[in-house]
């Protein structure tokens, strides 16, 4: 499977049960918006992508959590790199509520995100999604791991993460 | 026993592919076909000479509509790249559909609400007319704060017409189209109201007097090339590309599409008015040629696709057709 398909199968995952798309960057295409979330310390946000920002490639929200999903067609430890980064570090999240208030985001009847829980980090939840079996040692990780021609995914949810809405339930 | 309808999507991404199909319960079984795929019918070749669309809708071995969908700010001249793909569509007389949003949100530095550029919507409607093709642009609808809408009802107009338009074997006199057509006027009479500008040709366009044109054009053209404006009315659209930054299409090509229908075509009588004159005045032929050859596997042939001429700083280039690489001696066909 190459990233596209990826990134299209863990979409319509996701919204088969129901879940909240905030932001999406596709390989290629249109699709969902971009969140941009820009690297701390820049007083203006630029007109052009920054080259040190992150953006997420599919951003949901489900039950008052928010879910940052890395596709990639084979698992890479830059994507677990990434996510750390994002959601490790108390200025990254910063720039992260303020990517998700410039859209005015957290205002949404339908978004049940709190603040409070994106600057704590304690309602984020970092998302792997590839082609592959399950890594070990990524316990405050959750992988949707596809085989190709199979519908449904193995979902492993890290022994860290606290109980998860469907379908990121633990297996 | 019933004939089958065939459906075959022709897509140049997955997500959108995916998201059109989604657009009716028809097109449940269709199948998605990359655009660059080897196996393409000659049909998508011809659809696909300009630029590639997002989309393109096959029934039963025939194109019926040529879609293109985006989601950027449709503010300034970005948006117009993308007006060469419908103009392909029209010229062979399938229906197309842009699916933009009419204002939305621009986020950075100069953070706003941008109205789409009026002269995007204007030359579609113009392209299609001209062409005698329906060509739709149903609204990207934002939220109150002019954020785009995801959640599924943003495309509820498109596919109540992908329904009545696949029901009605593919011809686009629906119910639908003209809710689309409404909605296109309710917001083309909001952004002229708000912006009178568009109204108007944009700074960088001027219509000349063709022979007040060629008496200032300081000896760069010769009689014989002077006399493939025939026109008596010239229109110069002007792209300050400075050399070193002339080889990027984007953002500037496709305009010249934009300009040719609006500017230079009657459309009721279905002829061309006025010459077209893309003047690049920064640039020398030979930086030019170097840089946007008018090699057809390039997107920098469009350049050569719909003006009369090319205004260089020390040229005017006409018959584009001796500039195309040419075969070696010995070639064979």
């Amino acid at each position: 499977m190459n990233e596209e398909e990826i990134y299209v199968e863990t979409k319509y995952f996701l919204l088969d049960h129901d879940w909240t798309p905030l932001g999406g960057d596709p390989p290629k295409g249109t699709d969902l918006t971009r969140i941009e979330i820009k690297k701390p310390g820049e007083e203006v946000q630029s007109l052009k992508k920054n080259a040190d920002s992150i953006i997420n490639d599919l951003v949901f929200c489900k039950s008052g959590k928010l879910f940052l999903i890395e596709n990639k067609p084979q698992f890479e430890k830059s994507d677990v790199e990434k996510l750390n980064k994002l959601v490790g570090h108390r200025d990254w999240r910063e720039s992260l509520l303020e990517a998700l208030k410039q859209r005015n985001l957290l205002e949404k009847d339908s978004i049940d995100l709190k603040e409070k829980g994106i600057l704590s980090g304690g309602d984020l939840v970092k998302v792997l999604a590839y082609e592959g079996q399950p890594k070990r040692g990524l316990e405050n990780f959750v992988q949707i791991c596809w085989i190709e021609n199979e519908e449904e995914p193995t979902v492993k949810v890290g022994n860290e993460l606290q109980e998860l809405p469907e379908p990121l339930s633990s297996a | 026993m019933g004939f089958l309808t065939e459906y075959k999507i022709y897509i140049d991404a997955t997500p959108e592919g995916r998201w059109f199909k989604s657009l009716s319960d028809e097109l449940s079984d269709a199948e998605l076909i990359k655009i660059t795929s080897d196996e393409v019918p000659d049909f998508v070749d011809e659809l696909i000479s300009y630029d590639v669309p997002d989309i393109i809708l096959e029934k039963d071995g025939e194109p019926v509509l040529v879609l293109e969908k985006t989601g950027h700010v449709p503010t300034g001249k970005n948006p117009l790249q993308r007006v060469a793909r419908m103009v392909k569509a029209a010229e062979n007389g399938i229906t197309g559909v842009f699916f933009v949003p009419y204002a939305a949100m621009k986020h950075g530095e100069y953070a706003g609400k941008c109205n789409a550029n009026l002269r995007l919507i204007e030359s579609l409607r113009e392209i299609g007319d001209y062409h005698g093709t329906e060509m739709l642009i149903p609204p990207w609808p934002t939220d109150d704060n002019y954020e785009l809408i995801q959640d599924g009802s943003e495309k509820e107009l498109l596919a109540k017409f992908m329904d009545q338009f696949l029901e009605n074997g593919c011809d686009p006199e629906v119910p639908a189209a003209e809710e689309i057509k409404e909605k296109t006027e309710e917001e083309t009479e909001r952004i002229l109201e708000e912006h009178s500008k568009y109204s108007e040709p944009p700074r960088s366009v001027e219509i000349k007097d063709t022979e007040d044109y060629l008496s200032n054009l300081e000896g760069k053209a010769s009689k014989d090339k002077k006399n493939k404006l025939e026109k008596p009315e010239t229109v110069v659209a002007t792209f300050d590309m400075s050399p070193s930054s002339c080889r990027r299409v984007d953002p500037y090509g496709g305009a010249q599409f934009v300009y040719d229908y609006l500017y230079c075509r009657d459309t009721e009588e279905k002829e061309v008015t006025r010459n077209l004159v893309l003047r690049i005045p920064r640039v020398d032929k030979d930086t030019w040629l170097d840089k946007n050859p008018y090699d057809e596997s390039r997107k920098s042939s469009l350049w050569y696709k719909c003006a009369d001429a090319l205004e260089l700083k020390d040229d005017l280039l006409v018959n584009f057709e001796k500039y195309k690489p040419q075969k070696k001696v010995g070639q064979f066909e």
